[in-house]
């Protein structure tokens, strides 16, 4: 995430030298384009997380902390909290010096070389998160391909399986943020350290480093939440480790304690939050000017070996999951019967389920990239009194974890007036909204690198506010549209935690039933499924991709 | 320039537009036409759903449109949603929970001839749910890990606390999985409360994990990663089908056993669609088709072999589920 940048913007309306009826219009108008963003985040945001704060302390007294106290006095549940924390802190260290290593070999490297870390690193992306706590156990559960072939004894189940699964699904994620740290780093530093005498390893230590850090330590948080929400790794190798996310879904369905669980809920927002207000306010101003130069010098051999160290295994590792997912999608019985089949790609409920799944990724990405960019720009180029609340609000469905919002969404949205419950739009919304703080903080990310004067100037001879964002504004910004929507799209097409709870009769998702047939042990018909989930991803994404690529083409010609 | 770029731009980015608002009117197209709809909740497996499905839209001429939940999944969804149901009926849910909703209110009153054609100890007096088939808990083994470990093959329940079996069997979570609650609730019955708790305890040394659905521990047995599991007999039966090296073992002091029941939500939207299956199911041929994916239906199946059941009181189950729940996890979490 970046930092919001405080332009010395103009106050709303204040460029307006029209008359004054029409100077009334456009400030209804303004506050209409910021009223019904605004609006709609507090309903499909807001109000579904109050909802499961309220059902927290609503005891039968009356308002109370039982249910508070009672999650203190029992260690059975105070242990989750515990335990949910150090597996978060764990998985963020092991992150975020993968994620570095990823990076810096993808950066630094040449050509090909470069490209596949990159390509390694975002593989996971494509598939549903939990299908490599599935791989992993076909990998190196007790009868998995590990102890077959190599006479391994390792307990997959509990922490080193959670743990494990966990990197790899978060892997993208660490990359993604990292690199683009990575890939503003001056070159010109590192000649100037070369040139004085300092060894490469002096050179990582001693200017690259301290010149990425705040960006490495925001990317660290967020994977930080990301781990604490996970819900699809705990709940399949978890095992008999207990954790809040997954603690929060067993009370809601299994134990009817929508009290409890709402409990489990509210310390599963706080890190989150706590997280982003320090973002907001001590990180906020952090970042050293470093963009420049890129002409880096080649890797050091002495830097290369540990680096590879690292990643290899790791990449190995993503490699055997998806392969192992292949082999056990075309083999009628993966381990036991080995035979060549191709009856798990024909199951009728699956293929319906993969067409709605298309259905709802596409919307829901629409809702987060079309509303997210225009939030980015009402926040970063009108920033008035309400805008950090409603920054804040907006990235609040990003840092929810999911079973948050699942329950939230089934508490508000099942009421006479508001009863959406059932249909594909509720879903969609609900993972739109989700999503909205990757549209929002990407388009604030841009917005920031652009440069005000030429909105200025086009203020200046005239143009309205809609022909500045339309004309100068948005073809600034469709590279990184497109990567929003691509990006929202495959999250929502993979996505199982908070959609879990608002699958409707005839409107199974792909991820939901693949889970579904896991939980339930037809892992052929789950790696079947999944490889014509991740297909779909791949292609959808190279599609895209090669829009873009025409696209930014095509403004290369023009400006 | 600017204009240029104007000009030049738009057309693209307005065709992406155009490109995913047309992907958006696809949205009503996921309703499949034919026949009047209804809309249910299950627990039945997927795999049993795929079969049944077809044939009782054969039969009845419906539309059917199902969600797969897990046991106690459907009683969470039903309390979050009441009093407005986001499907017609449950085909397919605990006996326990059954009566919990009924007493709740959630149900419909349902009085037919098919329904009364159900032997009495299978359906409830005033109409409210009826059984379909009904299932038990069994214990899978893998004897290729018991004859690789050299252990016994159990025989009963209390076999299991032989401590020879550390670490080799997979029990699951009474927290989701209606199986484990099954065991739960129907071995605290059978022994009392305080001599139950104790076995638990006991049974407990030997646990490596408990799963959160009652078939996966069936699934890690066949699959090898453990040699003993507790689990149903469906979930049993498929394994052994499927040709795992495995072997069904009913335990000798009994079983515990459920009723799957079928109920008719208040507040339908397609109630008579709901009325027509739900009479299909426990009808001659309906349940003729129910009995190719369960191995015990309510009408008629006398040549099957039937275990030892317990005499199970699903009602007080449902009662004591919060209070042994909390109990349970005070000594196993």
């Amino acid at each position: 995430m970046m930092a919001v940048d405080e332009h010395p913007a103009p106050a709303l309306g204040s460029v307006d030298l029209g008359n004054p009826g029409s100077r009334l219009g456009k400030r209804l108008a303004c506050w209409l384009t910021l009223g019904i963003p605004a609006a709609l985040v507090l309903v499909f945001i807001v109000l579904p997380v109050s909802a499961v704060l309220i059902k927290s302390v609503v005891t039968p007294q009356g308002i109370g902390l039982d249910h508070y106290l009672r999650f203190f006095e029992k260690s059975y549940y105070f242990r989750s909290l515990a335990n949910s924390l150090t597996l978060a802190s764990v998985t963020t260290v092991i992150l975020t010096v993968t994620g570095f290593v990823f990076a810096f070999l993808c950066v630094r490297l040449p050509g090909w070389q470069g490209k596949f870390f990159r390509v390694t690193a975002l593989m996971p992306l494509v598939a549903p998160p939990f299908i490599f706590s599935l791989a992993l156990i076909l990998l190196a559960g007790r009868n998995g391909v590990g102890a077959r072939l190599l006479d391994l004894d390792i307990n997959i189940y509990g922490w080193t399986g959670v743990i494990c699964a966990q990197v790899i699904t978060f892997l993208p994620m660490a990359f993604v943020m990292i690199e683009n740290v990575l890939r503003e780093v001056n070159s010109d530093f590192e000649a100037a350290g070369a040139n004085l005498g300092a060894n490469p390893v002096r050179i990582l230590k001693d200017i690259i480093l301290p010149l990425v850090m705040p960006g490495i330590f925001k990317a660290a948080l967020l994977i930080f939440i990301l781990a604490i929400a996970d819900f699809g790794n705990p709940i399949l190798v978890g095992g008999n480790v207990s954790f809040l996310a997954t603690d929060a879904y067993l009370l809601w369905v299994g134990e009817n304690n929508p009290s409890m669980a709402a409990v489990f809920c509210v310390f599963l927002i706080l890190p989150g939050i706590l997280i982003f207000i320090l973002h907001k306010t001590w990180l906020k101003n952090r970042e050293y000017p470093i963009q420049g130069n890129s002409d880096y010098a080649p890797m050091d051999r002495r830097l290369l070996a540990p680096f590879l160290g690292i990643a290899l295994p790791l990449v190995m590792v993503i490699l055997a999951c998806f392969c192992v997912i292949g082999f056990g999608a075309f083999t009628r019985l993966i381990m036991v019967d080995n035979s060549f089949t191709l009856a798990h790609f024909l199951r009728q409920t699956g293929l319906r389920a993969m067409g709605t799944s298309l259905v709802f990724a596409v919307n829901s990405a629409l809702i987060s990239t079309v509303l997210g960019v225009g939030l980015s720009y009402l926040l970063s180029r009108h920033r008035h009194l309400a805008s950090g609340a409603l920054e804040f609000l907006s990235l609040l469905g990003f840092a929810v974890p999911g079973v948050v919002m699942g329950i939230g969404y089934l508490l508000v949205f099942n009421s006479p007036m508001l009863a959406l419950t059932g249909t594909l739009a509720i879903m969609a919304l609900n993972e739109g909204f989700r999503n909205l703080g990757v549209g929002v903080e990407a388009g604030l990310g841009r917005l920031q690198q652009m440069d005000l004067a030429v909105e200025d100037a086009a203020g200046d001879l005239g143009a309205g506010k809609l022909r500045i964002f339309f004309t100068i504004v948005l073809p600034q910004m469709k590279a990184m549209i497109l990567s929003t929507f691509v990006y929202t799209f495959m999250v929502s097409m993979v996505t199982v935690s908070a959609v879990i709870f608002l699958i409707a009769p005839g409107r199974q998702l792909a991820s939901v039933y693949i889970l579904s047939v896991a939980e339930q042990g037809e892992m052929g018909a789950a790696c079947a499924m999944s490889l014509i989930l991740i297909a779909i991803v791949t292609l959808c994404m190279g599609l895209l991709s090669l829009i873009s690529r025409i696209t930014q083409q095509n403004m290369k010609r023009v400006y | 320039m600017k204009d240029r770029s104007r000009i030049q731009n738009t057309p693209l980015i307005l065709r992406l537009i155009f490109l995913l608002l047309l992907l958006i009117l696809l949205l009503p197209v996921p309703g499949i036409a034919g026949g009047d709809r209804v809309t249910i909740y299950t627990h039945n497996d997927i795999r049993e759903m795929e079969e049944l499905v077809p044939m009782a839209e054969a039969a009845t001429g419906l539309n059917i449109a199902f969600v797969r939940l897990s046991s106690s999944q459907i009683l969470a969804r039903l309390e979050a949603e009441a009093p407005r149901f986001g499907a017609d009926m449950v085909w397919g849910i605990l006996n326990s929970d059954a009566i919990h909703a009924k007493s709740k209110g959630f149900l419909e009153k349902h009085v037919s001839p098919a329904w009364q054609g159900v032997p009495d100890q299978f359906r409830d007096g005033e109409g409210f749910w009826c059984g379909w088939s009904y299932w038990y808990n069994t214990l899978l083994v893998n004897t290729r890990i018991l004859e690789k470990k050299n252990l016994p093959m159990p025989r009963s329940w209390a076999d299991l606390l032989n401590p020879c079996y550390k670490g080799e069997i997979v029990a699951s979570n009474p927290g989701t999985s209606g199986t484990a609650f099954l065991v739960l609730s129907s071995l605290l019955q059978h022994y009392g409360e305080d001599a139950g708790w104790t076995y638990f305890e006991n049974l407990d040394k030997n646990i490596a994990q408990y799963t959160k659905s009652g078939s996966a521990p069936a699934q890690m047995v066949a699959m090898g990663e453990y040699g003993l599991g507790i689990t149903w007999d469906r979930a049993a039966d498929l394994k052994k089908q499927a040709g795992f090296p495995v072997a069904e073992v009913i335990p000798s002091e009994g079983v515990g056993f459920d009723l799957d029941s079928i109920v008719l939500l208040k507040g339908a939207k397609h109630a008579e669609a709901a009325r027509k299956l739900a009479d299909w199911i426990v009808s001659p041929q309906g349940q003729a088709d129910c009995a190719k994916v369960r191995s015990r239906v309510v009408l008629g199946n006398g040549t099957k072999v039937m275990p030892t059941f317990f005499p199970y009181d699903a009602g007080g189950a449902a009662q004591a589920k919060a209070r042994l729940m909390d109990q349970w996890k005070e000594r196993f979490r």
